[in-house]
């Protein structure tokens, strides 16, 4: 028994310990207590249940499962899924305690915004270099967060993680190269490779009179503007739907209860 | 399916005698595909005994601290009872159609 033997136990003790919050308190002492047991159990000398060699502690934490898994079968009125959950029908927690908790919500937000808030500080203190740096702090915060959190499945983090990293950064950035560059040549002259762009460039008057006169040598690039319109929009929409997603995915069940057989264990 | 039989597969086991519960849990694991979170047994175990299925008592250990054994009660032995009827007259039911539909029982 090793002291990072230990280490692993200790945290996984404490990732159910935190999962288990949302219980009612002898329901949690005895889920732990009990839980502590078999571990102890399993490291004890002699112990060959599992084959010749005996176990690692990694492989007794991971033959026990995700705490979260754990505390979600004892919350469940009836018996939650013990066996490979169905393909996430994810009907929803309903329960008084589930769902996103004080942790979730930092990681949520952190996600979305700590990039753009942490950026704007930084420039602040420190120019560009310091807003850059700050940026990407912001946003591992929250990857932390998520990462710790108990309450989603690893493809929900997986999630929150890949769209977009940066959160609302990303647009951020977007959105002003898109406005420093407005009025300029790449915006006002026709794009030369798409054809049935009009190269005189002379738009009928009076729609947009300012970005006209923004572009003197021609009219507005409507293409380029669209384009990124639409670049904007879905730099924006990844994170916000990332964001609601998460915010709404917190502790949610995998798999409804089976009505097949006599039910034993139900409500 | 196995999510449903579970609980009475955890009586069955009891059945014979009275079991601790990491004896409960190595035993289910056995069983391929039963389980895929081991840890999630002992919820059930308490849902049971909530229940009224199970009995449980502190038994010294000679290797450690004391153990809980969990032992069919009662309610749980006619429970399982029950199922073992229900679930042999599914059984032979299905298997009879995937004979008569050209699949070999097994």
């Amino acid at each position: 028994m090793t002291s990072n033997d230990d280490e692993l136990v200790a945290r996984y003790l404490e990732r159910l310990n935190a999962a288990a919050s949302m219980l009612p308190p002898d329901s949690r002492t005895e889920l732990i207590d009990e839980i502590t047991a078999h571990i102890a159990e399993a490291r004890a000398p002699g112990r060959t249940t599992f084959g010749a060699a005996p176990p690692s502690v990694r492989e007794i934490l991971d033959r026990l499962g995700d705490p979260a898994d754990i505390v979600r079968a004892a919350a469940e009125p009836g018996f939650a899924d013990p066996t490979a959950a169905a393909p996430g029908s994810g009907y929803p927690a309903g329960r008084p305690g589930q769902g996103a908790g004080t942790l979730e919500i930092f990681a949520v937000v952190f996600l979305l915004l700590g990039g753009v808030l942490l950026a704007i500080i930084g420039w602040f203190i420190g120019g560009i270099q310091l807003a850059g740096a700050a940026a990407i702090i912001g946003w591992l915060i929250g990857v932390v967060l998520l990462c710790v959190s108990p309450m989603w499945r690893p493809a929900d983090k997986l999630l929150g993680v890949l769209i977009w990293p940066g959160g609302l950064l990303a647009p951020a950035i977007v959105l002003l190269l898109e406005l420093t560059v407005a009025g300029q040549p790449t915006v006002c002259r026709s794009a030369p490779v798409v054809s049935g762009v009009s190269t005189t460039g002379q738009q009928s008057g009076g729609v947009t009179p300012h970005l006209a006169a923004a572009c003197p040598t021609g009219g507005p690039n409507w293409l380029a503007i669209a384009v990124a319109l639409a670049v904007l929009a879905v730099a924006v929409a990844g994170p916000v739907f990332t964001s609601i997603w998460l915010l709404s995915h917190a502790g949610r069940d995998t798999a409804a209860p089976s009505p097949e057989l006599p039910t034993l264990v139900s409500a | 399916m196995r999510r449903g039989v579970l609980p009475y597969c955890v009586l069955a086991m009891l059945a014979e005698k009275e079991r601790y519960g990491f004896e409960l849990v190595q035993a289910l694991s056995g069983i391929d595909g039963m389980v895929t979170g081991e840890g999630t047994i002992y919820p059930l175990l308490a849902r049971l005994r909530r229940q009224g299925q199970v009995e449980t008592s502190w038994q010294e250990s000679t290797s450690g601290p004391p153990r809980r054994y969990y032992r069919l009660a009662p309610a749980g032995r006619e429970a399982l009872a029950d199922f073992t009827r229900s679930w042999r007259k599914l059984r032979d039911s299905v298997d009879d159609l995937l004979t008569s539909s050209g699949e070999a029982p097994f």
